[in-house]
């Protein structure tokens, strides 16, 4: 039986790994960008431009699923209130960054122009992260689930037999 | 109506109020279920009743890019179901025949995929979608991560599923394989600048989406936290009424009874 030390230990072996690969894909693109031609995408105001975006949308649809789950007995307040709050607060900054001209190359310099452009490319890394999900998982819930494995003996012993309906 | 109006109308009003849809049709009453249908169907005939063609905009091209992909997306998923369900596990409907069916129907589309990758890149009125590139390493970089994980996941947490972490291994390995050689090398359609650019970009929004997403779950479990620690204490509850009383009897009467008789 695992103890708690052995989930503990579970954990932090997925999560280096993930880290691991992590670096590693960020290492192959540094040294193929090392050996040059690439063009400058701008891979810092791409990262607070999705961060800011995806804060901003998430918030907004809890707070839509909030408002939509509510009912009478329901006290929400809290919940309801900052969830508007951190989505008005995350698209001010994001408009306060683009009107101080932080903006992601790839669209027009207003902030519909870069609040769309980074909408439309997170939705996309987001539907390729759900595919991939969906696929992997669906590949390893068919594999494990695809193992032969002996009848348990267990099952074969008299006590077990819940069809004949003798106590 | 111009065109920056319609696409309000067919594609970012829908987008918006889809968390909506989804919440409204989860609900348990069915008023609310009702409003919930209603409104994705509402949000579907806004979407599918584009008034301009999808290569005028980008917002078009975005949903071109997912149109593109629904071929090979729907054979894997039917391969899956199809394997999983005809499997030795107890709820299998299907014979067990069909499992080399439903393997090859995903082994088909990869296959179609790689065809899409490297000898028809999806387009529309002649022109190429511009989104492609952005999909595709995100996909691969993706798949790289979940199953590294996978595997990972494999190993740690199952017995003896060497054979399972094996194979997510090299699935990790064959993603990763297949990033490096579109930087390195390029497609027929893209030069390996294009590809590379495309990556680079793709680890800054993978990375934003991350950290911007689970900071606001994060401040939204903070929230429901705040509000249960702040609900007040329960008063005292009421007694039970004659007629309560008498209903509590009779059935704890009835089946404590049965409870001793057997």
């Amino acid at each position: 039986m695992k103890g708690e030390g052995d989930a503990r230990r579970d954990w932090r072996t997925l999560s280096l790994v993930v880290i691991g690969l992590l670096v590693l894909i960020v290492l192959a693109n540094l040294r193929l960008e090392v050996r040059g031609e690439v063009t400058d995408v701008g891979i810092w105001s791409r990262f607070v431009h999705a961060a800011l975006i995806s804060f901003t949308l998430v918030s907004g649809a809890i707070f839509l699923g909030t408002m939509a789950l509510s009912h009478r007995h329901a006290r929400l307040v809290e919940q309801a209130l900052g969830t508007l709050l951190a989505t008005v607060v995350g698209a001010f900054l994001f408009g306060a960054l683009v009107d101080s001209g932080f903006t992601a190359a790839g669209a027009a310099t207003d902030i519909w122009s870069q609040f769309s452009m980074g909408t439309l490319r997170i939705l996309i890394v987001q539907g390729a992260g759900w595919l991939s999900i969906a696929f992997i998982f669906g590949v390893l819930l068919v594999l494990v689930t695809g193992r032969e494995s002996r009848a348990d003996p267990l099952l074969e012993l008299e006590s077990t037999e819940f069809t004949s309906g003798e106590e | 109506m111009g065109p920056e109006q319609d696409l309000l109308l067919h594609f970012w009003w829908p987008l918006a109020a889809t968390p909506l849809a989804i919440a409204l049709m989860i609900g348990k009453d069915p008023p609310r279920r009702w409003a919930g249908r209603l409104l994705g169907l509402a949000i579907f005939a806004a979407v599918i009743l584009q008034p301009n063609p999808l290569s005028t905009s980008l917002e078009g091209w975005t949903l071109h890019i997912f149109i593109s992909i629904l071929g090979p997306t729907l054979l894997a998923g039917m391969g899956l179901l199809v394997a999983l369900f005809s499997g030795p596990i107890p709820v299998a409907p299907l014979p067990r025949g069909l499992r080399p069916v439903g393997l090859v129907m995903i082994l088909a589309s990869v296959v179609w995929f790689m065809f899409m990758l490297f000898e028809s890149r999806p387009f529309l009125d002649g022109l190429e979608n511009q989104w492609w590139l952005h999909l595709v390493t995100s996909l691969l970089t993706i798949s790289v991560i979940v199953s590294g994980f996978a595997a990972a996941f494999a190993y740690v947490m199952g017995d003896e599923r060497l054979r399972e972490t094996a194979i997510m291994t090299g699935l990790s390995l064959t993603a990763f394989g297949l990033l490096i050689y579109l930087l390195a090398e390029g497609t027929a359609s893209d030069d390996p600048v294009f590809w590379r650019s495309a990556s680079w970009g793709v680890l800054g929004d993978l990375a934003g989406l991350l950290v911007g997403g689970f900071s606001a779950l994060g401040l939204f479990i903070m929230l429901v936290w705040l509000g249960e620690k702040n609900q007040p204490i329960p008063g005292p509850v009421e007694p039970l009424s004659e007629e309560e009383r008498a209903r509590v009897s009779e059935i704890l009467e009835k089946h404590v009874l049965e409870e001793v008789s057997e």
